[in-house]
């Protein structure tokens, strides 16, 4: 059965590979690898160095399998890990990562991306990093990673509404900082690859 | 229109999707969502950047093998001391750092103990013994931790680090003895006994690490610890209350199996 269309949820797949099946945890990498690879490579911009970061994380989730509460949803906890480990590599390397967004001059180490995108995560990343810290994670959590604020509010340690507090401030100072950015063009449509967008309102 | 309630995920899905989210629910909705509202201004100019700004997913190619073979290689004792839930590891943690002052207290206890004032005795036992758990549970939480709970390690590696000096100014409140107020005694033999003592702690700590590569303010944390143990069990066995032999001889410990571990660390070191 292919992995993707495995009828189980993750955290039933989780507690299955916690109890002992092997399996599982190839479909639970088939499911968030593609998730933690874009979130890597969003500040990252080096395919090996998001790689080993990824490849960190299901080992983490595989050491600390036992921590896991069932009764939890598996995204934040993946996604508090892959987030501390990219928090520690940035500390490691001494650089905050918005310089990566900004410096960014060649070709980004993601697939696909056409002009007018690349222009677009440009002014976005400028204006996100004048961002509090706080405020920008959880945009970027919600925004970019896919979260719905509830996972946020896990990944981050506060309240949901607290995160959504910060989302609010964040996007007024994040607009303030866009406003003299030239207007988007009409919409062209979905980013291709999205699997999360399609079905929406 | 349904009875469903619109999520603000929702919102952002629509966005992603390549539209302007519309219709009764979405109006509904940013009703009482001041900030989804603020995707919508200007021509919903915010919601249409942020969601061109969403990579698409990455597809992993092999890196799967590379994932297994390092899950493959986890066998061995320390394999499976570190896959134990953090509670079990926690107490067996702080356990031994509260079993080496117990075993103190019993058998190799401070000769003025009977003499000692019990409440005071306690109170700085107690101030130890918490300042143990504490920081037992933030070192061993590692990667599963809330960012925020993260974020504060700097400062809780600080406080742990200046625990034992703050014990030390309560130490002498519960001395009766003038003899030992006053005798600066030999702080190099505490420092050496309590070091030594609690390096055990910092070998079970080894052991129980999950993370390859540790980062510096766990290892500040792990000393601090470490000294925190050394503070406990050298309170239960020396009986000295000079200021200046608790703070050279007993409240340092942690400062230098810190800076030890700090002198150790690489940082692209892996601690396994």
């Amino acid at each position: 059965m292919p992995p993707l269309s495995d009828p189980r949820s993750d955290e039933e797949l989780m507690a299955a590979y916690v109890a002992g099946n092997g399996a599982a945890f190839r479909i639970i990498f088939e499911r968030y690898a593609p998730l933690l690879l874009r979130a890597m490579l969003r500040e990252l911009y080096m395919r090996e160095e998001a790689n080993d970061l990824v490849q960190q994380t299901f080992l983490q989730l595989h050491r600390a399998r036992a921590d896991f509460d069932p009764g939890q949803k598996l995204k934040p906890w993946v996604f508090t890990i892959a987030m501390n480990l990219k928090r520690e590599y940035f500390r490691r390397k001494k650089r905050r990562p918005e310089r990566s967004l900004e410096a960014e001059t060649a070709e980004p180490a993601v697939p696909a991306l056409g002009a007018a995108q690349v222009e677009a995560r440009r002014t976005l990343a400028r204006a996100l990093a004048g961002l509090p810290d706080d405020q920008r994670e959880v945009i970027e959590l919600h925004w970019f990673d896919g979260l719905e604020f509830p996972e946020v509010a896990q990944v981050v340690g506060a309240s949901t509404s607290a995160v959504k507090v910060r989302a609010h401030r964040g996007y007024v100072r994040l607009r303030q900082a866009l406003g003299d950015a030239a207007p988007l063009p009409p919409l062209e449509g979905a980013p291709p690859g999205n699997r999360e967008g399609a079905g929406g309102i | 229109m349904t009875n469903k309630t619109l999520e603000c995920a929702e919102i952002r899905s629509s966005f992603v999707a390549g539209r302007i989210p519309a219709g009764l629910e979405v109006e509904e909705h940013l009703k009482w969502c001041p900030h989804c509202r603020e995707l919508f201004e200007n021509g919903a100019e915010l919601g249409r950047r942020l969601a061109r700004a969403v990579l698409p997913e990455a597809s992993p190619d092999d890196l799967f093998a590379l994932v297994d073979r390092e899950v493959q290689r986890e066998v061995g004792l320390r394999a499976r001391l570190r896959a134990l839930p953090t509670r079990l590891r926690a107490v067996i943690l702080g356990g031994v750092a509260l079993l080496l002052a117990a075993a103190h207290l019993g058998l190799r206890r401070r000769i003025d103990f009977d003499q000692y004032s019990p409440a005071v005795f306690w109170v700085v036992a107690a101030v130890l013994a918490a300042a143990i758990a504490l920081g037992v549970w933030r070192l061993l939480r590692g990667s599963t931790a809330p960012l925020a709970f993260v974020a504060r390690e700097r400062s809780a590696a600080f406080g742990l680090l200046v625990t034992p000096a703050a014990a030390a100014l309560l130490v002498p409140l519960g001395s009766t003895s003038e003899k030992w107020l006053s005798t600066f005694g030999d702080p190099q033999y505490c420092f050496l006994y309590g070091a030594v003592l609690s390096l055990p702690l910092l070998g079970l700590y080894w052991l129980f690490e999950r993370r390859d590569r540790v980062p510096l303010v766990a290892l500040v944390t792990a000393g601090a610890v470490a000294g925190l143990a050394g503070n406990l069990l050298l309170f239960t066995h020396c009986p000295s209350a000079h200021l200046g032999h608790l703070l050279l001889g007993h409240a340092t410990i942690g400062v230098a199996l810190s800076l030890l571990l700090a002198g150790l660390w690489r940082p692209s070191q892996r601690s396994g």
